[in-house]
């Protein structure tokens, strides 16, 4: 229920002086790394060699914790961090020594996100940290486990025999292999029970262990393990109280110093104590993020509902008069400033898949368990701290559902044409079913989140690792067209399913492709259960573990099965659109109209349409996916489907068998280097160039505007693909004037049963690059009063002008 | 005869329309106008007939167009552009062109077709009141065409808006007012010889038009919109703008909408072979948008940049 209107005062404060100091601090960092990290984590295990591995990490997280660097920096009213200066990216050598070993001297240098690291911190890698290592990280030995498989690395990677690994753009699990398990959701646990309410529930069970029971030595080292790492937390964040204190003496004002007596009470107090108000919650929930980062090493973290779990202490305090709507706004804007501090080292071949990638997920809205709208105050003001504080992170994940308040949806379209990049807006109707699905019953399914990039999820219920790599579908008809041959790579890597100019019918090619995917999928299959399979040995998070519902009672780790839920991890499909517009020019040219022979096609692909322009031009004019155009529309359901099915045969992974995810139809920017290992398609696009991104129509083949391409979307079996699948709309900023169009277009979503959608300014670097590249903007479309003009179209002069009212693309 | 079968030219339907009246509309452009504004930026909508248009930059100079052409019109000029005086725009370069650099502005379809692609789009329409703009061209040129598709639209609970020169018979006009939600009339100029210059035709014919309707508004539904299209220098001097805010002032509408020029039609121009006779008029700054919608607001009337 919201009691604030729109006109509240509290919407046109903007950011305090404060904020705006924290945000030029974190704006102006670069990404760096240290060895601090690496040579904690490896003098603990020097000290515990020969001992359990979860007690081994509990020991490591523990050292770290208490010796790592800390800082609070000025005017700081959250505090908390994984390195002494914003941007820091934490290594983790336990996972990734072997890429890091290669790429010491590279990483600041590597055009894909680079990283800063100095060279004495170098020399102490390579003194205290490699040696140690070399041979035990889990990227290697998932690599030595892959490689043996002849068939499986041959499909993996570009060269079997060469480490560090490159991937074929095939099918890929590079992050997985190369990184934590990160996805994982905020635990509220933390606030109603504290830490110390939980060690009572360990001990609890601790006590109850009979020794003489199968398994009771393993629970009993993970209740040991547990222990440890919640005193260490606790300690850790009394470490800050400690720091406050000392900081208060010195500080330069009067304010200043009560702000950081009142910082150090609630650092003593949180997360060892349940929280009381609104700060000691949103402080207590920024310990346990660090905290799991520093422990896990994963990427996509999510905050969970935080308008949810932070909602009653914000409420409380304001009617207890002890918040006002100003202070409770700079305090959500303090910590939205910190979400942007946090950093990631990725190796360069995951580096270049994903540039830029570092999310940190919040969700706002949705239902709560009874079906009724969530939406409250707080979703409000999430969304203007998102607006005010300008930052790619938290990146805002709404909840739509048909009963979302108008204020809702209008600040949503605010927050769309602040022209961020966010929110990522999901439906309801759809995530609930896709969880239904899954066997989850309807109540619980009301209170999913979303992790990753993106994922539906169960706070606190699922493990986290929800991500399982991708799958490059047009690699897979391209092998389908060359009988499992890879041109690119040039050997076999698919099974031989037949020459096509044998295939008699459209069905021929479908069957071929389905024999294709399902190899793949195959492959990544075995790839996911080697990564979890190593984690679980190698890799136990015992402080999480205690955050995740179930892991406790059944004295499991997280990535042993500990958790309530343990979905198969999802893939994530790339080239959709690419493969459905081949399909249908194949469909249409060779089938139906029978104008067009194989013979002719597999040549024209062969030399990559090099004196064939007129076959080109007739299949770039042919329907396409993205156009509302049923025949385009039915084989993108049919290919989607076709694709889900495979990856729901296998509901299976190291932790359990509670169900498979199943696909997204997602980029993550791998649509770039997946295109470069894929020749000339049936579509028209030529050798080597960018796929389409996730499910969006491929680029320039929109032409009928963003409500087509909305109902093309719906016309995808959502529910049955089991995740969300991403699409994304761009807009010239005439088009985001008045909310009102969008929350039109929104609501329409809504109703149209599409998992997702978000809606982008193009900005001012877009239209720039329309103006060079036009033959890949063709449907970019500027609207004015009774007129729409194609950008690409219109003259110089008049595109400058456009250019020049479009604000460039901030941070 | 069954509204639904009636056949308009239609130019082009244009979804997700959102600067055209409320919510999320589909524009469906008819083609033909009796009007030749100068600034036109649809000028391909003029002519009431189908025109083919060249996009030279799509052309891949395959030389299909010129073996399909049955009089020769492409090929002997230089670029492949046709010879406006032979072409009899029967289509045929355009129905082999695989680029799409050739086609056909206009084609015949009836008020069924017509809905069934605004339907594709109902979802949306249900919220925020959106729904069917006709535009043109002059919808009021297809009279017959223009009042069943209103009608037919309104049958589906859509919300109807009409964009109209006003340049058009009183008792076509009234027969529609009672199926329409909102109706946007262009005011060019008050200067009757001025009008004549700018766009070919008188303008009293409209402003007793504007005044029939604004009097009749009181007992109907319909909104009342006035668009101004302002052209630096042709339509925008202090007694032009003074003199249709003593007009206006007197009637009963709903706002005005001042819609800058701007150059977006230009390349149209080209497509069609035809000169665009306003090179050398520059875009009006947003300040002296501004300062004119002051002038109208200080009058009392509801005013404002740009359309809805
Ligand atoms: S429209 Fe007909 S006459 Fe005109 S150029 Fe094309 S083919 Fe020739
Ligand atoms: S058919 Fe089309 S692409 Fe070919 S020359 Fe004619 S206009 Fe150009």
């Amino acid at each position: 229920m919201l009691s604030l209107s729109l006109d509240d005062q509290v919407f046109k404060i903007g950011l305090t002086e404060r904020v705006k100091q924290l945000k030029k601090r974190v704006v102006e960092s670069t990404p760096w790394a240290s060895s601090e990290r690496a040579v904690l984590i490896t003098r603990a295990y020097q000290e515990t060699e020969g001992q359990p591995i979860v007690i081994r990490r509990a020991m490591a997280l523990k050292k770290i914790l208490e010796e790592m660097s800390i800082n609070i920096a000025d005017g700081e009213l959250i505090v908390g961090n994984q390195g002494t200066k914003p941007l820091e990216c934490l290594l983790f050598p336990e996972i990734q020594v072997g890429n890091l070993e290669k790429e010491l001297d590279t990483m600041d240098t590597r055009p894909w996100d680079p990283v800063k690291i100095s060279e004495e911190d170098k020399e102490i890698l390579k003194r205290e940290v490699f040696p140690y290592w070399k041979g035990k990280s889990t990227d290697e030995l998932v690599y030595s486990k892959t490689r043996r498989l002849q068939g499986l690395s041959n499909l993996l990677y570009l060269n079997p025999d060469e480490y560090p690994i490159i991937g074929t753009g095939i099918v890929d699990h590079s992050l997985q292999a190369s990184m934590g398990a990160g996805h994982s959701v905020f635990s509220t646990k933390v606030l109603t029970m504290g830490l110390e309410g939980i060690k009572e529930e360990v001990q609890k069970y601790l006590r109850a262990l009979k020794l003489t029971d199968s398994g009771a030595i393993e629970k009993k080292e993970l209740y040991e393990a547990m222990l440890i790492t919640i005193d260490a937390v606790i300690a850790h964040a009394n470490r800050y109280a400690d720091l406050a204190l000392e900081l208060s003496e010195k500080a330069d004002s009067v304010t200043r110093r009560e702000e950081l007596i009142k910082i150090a009470e609630t650092c003593r107090r949180v997360p060892a104590k349940p929280a009381r108000s609104f700060p000691e919650a949103l402080q207590a929930f920024w310990f346990i993020l660090m905290v799991i980062r520093i422990e896990s090493g994963g990427v996509g973290d999510s905050a969970g509902r935080f308008d949810q779990w932070a909602y009653p202490y914000f409420k409380k305090d304001l009617d207890e008069g002890k918040l006002t709507l100003a202070e409770a706004l700079e305090y959500i804007q303090c910590l939205w400033v910190k979400f942007s501090e946090i950093n990631y080292w990725k190796k360069e071949a995951v580096a270049r898949f994903h540039v830029g990638l570092r999310p940190q997920h919040l969700c706002t809205g949705g239902q709560t368990e009874d079906g009724l709208d969530a939406t409250n105050d707080l979703s409000l003001l999430c969304l203007q701290a998102s607006i005010d504080v300008g930052l790619q992170n938290p990146a805002i994940r709404v909840r739509l559902h048909k009963n979302s308040p108008e204020e809702y949806l209008i600040k949503i379209a605010e927050l769309v044409a602040s022209g961020m990049g966010h929110p990522s807006i999901f439906n309801d109707d759809v995530c609930i079913k896709q969880l239904m699905a899954k066997g989850v019953p309807l109540q619980e399914a009301r209170d999913y989140t979303l992790v990753g990039c993106p994922a539906v999820q169960l706070p606190c219920k699922e493990p986290g690792f929800s991500y399982g790599g991708l799958m490059n579908l047009a690699a897979a008809l391209e092998l389908a067209l060359n009988n499992g041959f890879w041109k690119k790579g040039n050997r076999q890597v698919g099974p031989q399913t037949g020459d096509p100019r044998s295939f008699s019918t459209f069905e021929d090619l479908m069957k071929a492709l389905k024999q294709q995917v399902e190899y793949m999928i195959e492959g990544w299959q075995t790839a996911n259960l080697i990564v979890e399979e190593v984690h679980a040995k190698l890799l136990p998070t015992p402080f999480h573990s205690t955050l995740i519902e179930n892991c406790i009672e059944k004295g499991l780790d997280k990535t042993r099965g500990g958790a309530k839920y343990n979905f198969n991890p999802y893939i994530s499909v790339v080239g959709f659109a690419d493969t459905v517009d081949s399909l249908v020019a194949i469909k249409k040219l060779i089938y139906e109209d029978k104008e067009l022979t194989w013979e002719e096609l597999l040549s024209a692909l062969d030399e990559n349409f090099s004196g064939k322009e007129i076959l080109r031009q007739r299949i770039l004019n042919l329907p396409k996916y993205g156009n509302d155009d049923d025949l385009a529309d039915s084989i993108a359901r049919e290919v989607g489907a076709l694709v889900a099915k495979v990856v729901r045969a296998y509901p299976n992974n190291m932790r359990g068998a509670d169900g498979a995810s199943g696909i997204s139809i997602i980029s993550l920017g791998a649509n770039v280097s997946f295109g470069k290992v894929v020749g000339a398609l049936p579509n028209g696009r030529l050798d080597g160039m960018p796929l389409a991104d996730a499910s969006s129509p491929v680029h320039g083949c929109d032409r009928n505007g963003p409500t087509a391409i909305l109902k093309s979307a719906s016309k995808l079996d959502h529910v049955l693909h089991g995740e969300p699948s991403i699409l994304n709309l761009w807009f010239t900023p005439s088009a985001l004037e008045d909310p009102q169009k969008l929350v039109a277009l929104l609501r329409g979503f809504t109703d149209l049963g599409v998992s997702h959608v978000q809606m982008n300014a193009v900005s001012r670097e877009t239209l720039l690059d329309a103006q060079a590249h036009p033959e890949n903007y063709r449907t970019l479309l500027v609207r004015v009063s009774g007129y729409n003009a194609y950008f690409t179209e219109l003259d110089k002069e008049i595109q400058d002008d456009i250019i020049d009212r479009t604000p460039y693309a901030a941070f | 005869m069954n509204i639904m079968n009636v056949e308009g030219l239609v130019l082009n339907i244009q979804r997700f329309s959102i600067h055209d009246g409320p919510g999320i509309r589909s524009l469906v452009f008819l083609k033909g106008c009796p009007l030749r504004c100068q600034w036109c930026c649809n000028p391909e909508s003029q002519n009431p007939y189908v025109e083919m248009l060249f996009q030279a930059n799509k052309c891949i100079a395959c030389g299909q167009c010129v073996k399909a052409c049955p009089i020769g019109a492409i090929g002997s000029l230089p670029g492949l552009e046709v010879d406006r005086k032979l072409c009899n725009n029967c289509g045929d370069c355009a129905s082999v062109c695989p680029s799409g650099a050739r086609n056909m502005a206009g084609r015949k379809m009836t008020v069924s077709q017509v809905i069934s692609e605004l339907n594709k789009d109902s979802v949306f329409f249900k919220y925020g009141s959106g729904g069917l703009t006709v535009s043109g061209g002059e919808p009021f040129l297809q009279p017959a065409f223009t009042t069943a598709l209103l009608k037919a639209a309104k049958g589906r609970g859509f919300n109807t808006a009409i964009e109209t020169c006003g340049y058009c018979d009183r008792e076509i006009l009234r027969d529609c007012l009672d199926i329409l939600d909102e109706i946007y009339i262009d005011l060019k100029c008050m200067d009757a010889f001025k009008h004549q210059r700018l766009t070919g035709v008188k303008n009293e014919t409209i402003l007793s038009n504007i005044s029939y309707i604004s009097g009749l508004s009181p007992n109907h539904r319909f909104s009342l919109i006035i668009r101004m299209p302002l052209i630096p220098g042709l339509n925008d001097s202090e007694k032009d703008i003074d003199e249709a805010a003593e007009f206006l002032g007197g009637l009963k509408i709903s706002r005005v909408e001042l819609l800058p020029y701007h150059r977006f039609g230009v390349g149209k121009y080209r497509q069609l072979n035809r000169e665009y006779s306003l090179e050398q008029i520059p875009v009006p700054p947003k300040e002296s948008m501004e300062h004119i919608a002051q002038k109208f607001k200080s009058l009392g009337l509801n005013c404002q940049v740009g359309g809805k």
